[in-house]
């Protein structure tokens, strides 16, 4: 029974599997870029919550009830942490920065007990500040609160410039990822557009049809999205080696964020544009379909 | 046999009255009226663009019928929602002159892919039916084998199983010996006969094989000059 015509490749393999090729390497390009978007969001998250923020306390003011105040700075939402540092401290770092004993110039410690609060990055701008500010100064122990307005200004100014403008680039980068993708898959589809009309024809119902089509897609986009994200992490890693020390590695919720987003984009794009093309060619009359 | 069943029997399978065929926007065939009987053999003779396709795909609802009436089993032509045209299609099997198979996979998987759309779930009764019509068309060796594997009189024999897989009481078909040599053609012949005698199955068959006609008679209608006619003379000089 075996002939030399017993080898037969399957024709539908190959389309899928340019499909999935062009899939993958569209998501993994997706991934770089929001790869470095997250890694640029916690930059300026990182500056933002590295901004201190100084309480200035009364003279009058003792151990506990430094104490008890930073407890209720901490239980506050927008606090991330607080540092105590009486005036002993705080002459020491003075002493430090100046290279000086200014206490044996001056022959006592004009500092006073001060706290260092860091604040979420959430609530690390003018607005938030302002009236954080002024809540903290309702306490009758606090003399003044020190902040860099200006350096907060500029980091919420420049965070927020980087972020519309990183939305704004991914938005764009996912619309034409969709459009190639979609491209993709359509050309797929066109050469199983016969088949799909002969399987009408012999009376099968248009989910029936669709529905094998529908799973393959779900099944193409996982496979290209887990092809992405395994190439972007042997990427990261690559870069992390010889390149540049970026932490990445220590943050890898951030990568199966990204790895997620691709899971998610590499199945909906996929499913919803074979979905379509299938039911353009079930609609469509056979003269149209030459 | 039970009254039912027997008013079941004499009630045509196609029934055409006074309807349009359009092929695009232009009307083909007008005010055509056309009954055919179970177990019925009609040939549909005339030349090429003469409208015969337009209106066998007329009767598989591939054309709707805008004017006119047309029932096929019980389907009502001109009512024919978009949902129930793949229940009209599994009341008639269709043989194709370009075969229509599914290429990307083997005939006992264009064979059972008819049946599970069609609702037959038992792996062991889809074996057997598909045994059984491809031991019909004498193909029971061939179960394996992808399409284009096999010869164009081969190809035609496996639509032509597909076609009987659902017990249809009629089927249309459309030029089925136009791409086979003589040989080959009077082999398909003798098996849509054998169908049509067997069975009691109704086959409306579009063709311009005169020899064939010769060689199998049936009754005769001719597409000719925009209308369809009962061709007396030549059925009568067979």
């Amino acid at each position: 029974m075996s002939s030399p015509q017993q080898k037969r490749p399957k024709k539908s393999s190959p389309t899928y599997f340019s499909s999935i090729l062009s899939i993958s390497l569209i998501l993994f390009v997706l991934g770089v870029i929001g790869t470095f978007f997250v890694q640029s969001s916690r930059l300026t998250q990182t500056l933002k919550e590295n901004m201190a923020i100084q309480l200035v306390l009364q003279e009058s003011v003792n151990e506990s009830d430094r104490l008890q105040l930073s407890k209720q700075l901490e239980a506050e939402v927008f606090v991330k942490d607080v540092e105590v540092i009486d005036k002993e401290e705080a002459a020491a770092l003075m002493k430090e920065d100046l290279g000086e004993d200014f206490l044996e110039t001056i022959g006592y410690n004009p500092l006073p007990d001060a706290i260092v609060l860091h604040v979420n990055a959430v609530y690390s701008n003018p607005d938030s500040l302002a009236w954080i500010t002024e809540k903290i100064l309702s306490n009758q122990l606090v003399v003044a609160v020190n902040y860099d307005e200006n350096l907060s200004k500029n980091i919420t100014q420049f965070s927020s410039k980087v972020l519309v403008g990183m939305l704004i680039f991914l938005g764009l980068l996912v619309l034409i990822s969709f459009i190639i993708i979609d491209n993709t898959i359509k050309l797929a589809m066109f050469s199983q557009r016969f088949i799909i009309r002969s399987m009408q024809l012999v009376g099968a119902k248009r989910w029936f049809i669709t529905k094998p089509f529908v799973f393959r897609a779900i099944f193409n986009g996982v496979l290209s999205a887990v092809i992405a994200s395994l190439a972007l992490l042997v990427n990261m890693y690559l870069l992390e080696k010889y390149l540049i020390d970026l932490n990445i590695f220590s943050h890898y919720l951030d990568f199966l964020m990204v790895a997620g987003v691709l899971l998610l984009l590499g199945i909906v794009i996929s499913l919803l544009s074979t979905f379509f093309a299938v039911r353009k060619y079930l609609r469509m009359k056979l003269d149209d379909l030459y | 046999m039970s009254e039912e069943q027997q008013s079941k029997e004499s009630k045509p399978v196609i029934s055409l009255a006074s309807a349009n065929i359009y092929q695009e926007d232009a009307l083909i065939l007008n005010g055509v009226n056309l009954n055919v009987n179970p177990g019925e053999f009609v040939y549909l003779i005339g030349k090429t663009g003469s409208g015969k396709s337009s209106l066998l795909k007329t009767l598989y609802a591939d054309i709707p019928l805008t004017a006119g009436e047309g029932f096929i089993n019980e389907f009502d032509l001109i009512k024919l929602k978009n949902k129930q045209i793949p229940f009209l299609r599994r009341g008639i099997g269709i043989v194709f002159q370009d075969f229509e198979l599914l290429m990307d996979r083997s005939v006992f998987e264009n064979l059972s892919f008819v049946l599970e759309a069609t609702g037959w779930t038992d792996k062991k009764k889809i074996k057997a039916r598909i045994e059984e019509v491809l031991n019909q068309v004498g193909l029971d060796t061939k179960h394996f084998k992808m399409p284009h594997e096999l010869s164009g009189g081969e190809q035609q024999r496996v639509v032509i199983a597909r076609a009987l897989l659902n017990h249809p009481p009629l089927i249309l078909a459309d030029e089925p010996t136009g791409n086979l040599d003589p040989e080959t053609s009077d082999i398909i012949m003798n098996l849509l006969f054998t169908i049509n005698q067997n069975l009691n199955t109704a086959v409306l068959m579009a063709t311009h094989n005169y020899t064939l006609i010769e060689k199998y008679p049936g009754r005769i209608i001719k597409c000719v000059d925009g209308v369809l006619k009962e061709d007396e003379t030549m059925s009568m000089s067979i």
